[in-house]
């Protein structure tokens, strides 16, 4: 179809000023980070890494890293290993109730982040055995958050691989679980991958339920962020979220090489907190 | 019997509903049972349920919060907020969707797919930190109008810079879904519509809008959700100065206003809840129209 050179040239235009307004905050705090300024002074005022140095110093902010890298491994690792069979289950059996199932399974994505991390809140104070601000109550916390994401990436792609290759193992004298290790784990580790990574990030950028269940002794880094940022603004935040927009690259480029198919776009159409 | 029958025979005579139970009962008991026992706490909570006096349920606090006009006018000022940024987020999301679709040389239209959806990667306290920079007061943005002899204009601890750092969060969510029905949209439609003498406009209008429409609702359904249910961009842009919902659930923890709290959560929920009903119904009636 044939546009008119107008039109061609105002999309082009809003699609540079849309490109320009997505990199503008992140722009702004990488230039930001090396600002001398403590007071944000635009333009900078001179060059420093003092709040790097600050940042790789503070107690509370390498605490918070290291409790979120625990929480993250964790919750990607449980979510991973109680998804998949259930993925599997919703991808290869007709049952009654299914319908049912999936409600139950899915509800957690239309309720508000806020509301679940409230609700956890009062389970766990209610419930005791220490799951009120310990990693046990955070990692069950983005566990419930990421096992719909993760079981519809799973479950999607579990159904794209042909019964008949796990039948023939079946045939050929393997254990339900052999089958499955043989003939469908090989091809599933695209989506393994794209769903680990996708809820370790997650996990990693976690507040708005977070910030419910978690005791001053183990905030996770991004709360400690946003206690941070609601007293001080000066770019000490710039330094780190410089830092951690390093880690997400290095991570999300592991995303290329293992993502098959559409898993990628499955992923992006799922919510985020806001 | 060969050994190979042996072999498949356990798991063919476990029964059904017993494989299903491995399968789907760990996850279930761990993950889902306590999502489902918090929102059964958050319901008891709001009915005057605590600890030290057992279960004397009432409707006490929903009557305090429905009757307080405080509660409306906070409510209402979370579903403005949700509404606008969607209403402008849309309007962004649908031309970029057709521009990116316009886009032939692939360098570029990487390029422009990693620019627009790679801040999904980035924590929403540090986008919230950098659009504080970019917004205040003497900050790039209001340089800029400076430099233009305009302003400075307030645009951050009030609505404003609320919305704009939340169109920025929820913008990717709305492009992909338009984008993907764009792509769905055969192009001998349009060229038949141009045959048959309609304009650019008209094009537009009578062809090309109401085709994409359902992806557009989609898209309105997935960042309405995200808008109305928001915390850190509001709180951090608004500086207590913009209240919302979610804000007040969190507020009130801190108050020991659980019950309060739990009110507030629940009619989050049914908000959210209750725009994804009407979405869906406008998609139904679109689908609907297909037929006439």
């Amino acid at each position: 179809m044939q546009d008119s050179a107008l039109k061609l040239w105002a999309l082009r235009l809003l699609l540079v000023a849309v490109v320009l307004f997505m990199m503008a905050p992140i722009g702004i705090v990488i230039v930001n980070s090396f600002n001398a300024s403590a007071f944000n002074a635009w333009p900078p005022t001179g060059f420093t890494l003092d709040w790097y140095a600050k940042v790789l110093s503070d107690p509370n902010f390498r605490a918070g890293a290291v409790n979120s890298l625990i929480v993250g491994v964790a919750s990607t690792v449980l979510v991973l290993l109680l998804g998949m069979p259930i993925a599997y289950a919703l991808a290869r059996f007709r049952m009654r109730g299914a319908g049912l199932l999936r409600a139950t399974l899915f509800a957690p994505l239309v309720v508000p982040r806020v509301a679940i991390g409230f609700a956890l809140f009062v389970l766990f104070v209610v419930v005791g055995g220490g799951l009120y601000g310990s990693y046990l109550g955070i990692t069950l916390a983005h566990a419930i958050l990421m096992l719909p994401f993760v079981v519809t990436i799973l479950a999607s792609t579990i159904g794209e691989i042909d019964p008949l290759l796990e039948e023939a193992a079946r045939d050929l004298g393997a254990t339900p679980l052999q089958a499955f290790r043989r003939a469908v784990l090989p091809q599933l580790g695209g989506a393994l991958v794209v769903s680990g990574i996708f809820a370790f990030i997650t996990s990693f950028d976690e507040v708005e339920t977070t910030i419910f269940i978690v005791k001053p002794a183990v905030n996770t880094l991004p709360v400690e962020m946003y206690h941070y940022m609601e007293q001080y603004q000066d770019p000490t935040l710039a330094a780190l979220s410089t830092l951690l927009i390093l880690f997400t690259l290095l991570i999300a480029l592991v995303v290329p090489f293992a993502v098959r198919g559409n898993v990628l776009l499955k992923m992006m159409g799922s919510g985020r907190q806001v | 019997m060969t050994t190979a029958d042996l072999g498949g025979a356990p798991g063919r005579t476990m029964p059904r509903w017993l494989r299903l139970s491995w399968l789907m009962g760990p996850g279930f008991v761990l993950v889902v049972l306590p999502f489902l026992g918090a929102m059964i706490m958050l319901a008891a909570y709001s009915l005057n349920y605590r600890d030290d006096n057992g279960m004397g349920l009432g409707g006490s606090i929903w009557r305090e919060f429905l009757t307080d006009p405080f509660s409306w006018q906070v409510l209402w000022n979370s579903v403005r907020i949700a509404g606008l940024a969607t209403i402008f987020t849309l309007i962004v999301a649908y031309p970029t969707a057709a521009a990116l679709l316009k886009v032939r040389n692939r360098t570029w239209r990487t390029l422009a797919y990693v620019a627009l959806f790679s801040p999904l990667l980035m924590s929403v306290v540090s986008r919230s930190y950098g659009w504080l920079l970019l917004l205040s007061d003497n900050g790039f943005v209001n340089q800029m109008f400076g430099a233009l002899g305009l302003g400075p204009y307030r645009l951050i601890f009030n609505e404003t810079g609320v919305i704009i750092a939340i169109v920025h969060v929820i913008l990717p969510y709305a492009v992909l879904p338009i984008l993907n029905i764009m792509t769905q949209v055969p192009p001998i439609y349009g060229e038949a519509a141009k045959d048959l003498g309609a304009g650019g406009w008209a094009l537009f209008r009578r062809v090309t809008l109401p085709l994409t429409l359902p992806g557009v609702i989609v898209a309105a359904e997935i960042v309405f959700a995200l808008s109305i249910s928001a915390f850190v961009t509001p709180s951090l842009l608004g500086g207590g100065r913009v209240l919302t919902l979610s804000r007040l659930v969190y507020d009130n923890i801190g108050l020991v206003e659980w019950g309060l709290a739990a009110v507030q959560a629940i009619v989050l929920l049914a908000t959210a809840l209750a725009a994804l009903f009407v979405l869906e119904r406008m998609n139904r009636a679109t689908h609907a129209g297909k037929g006439d």
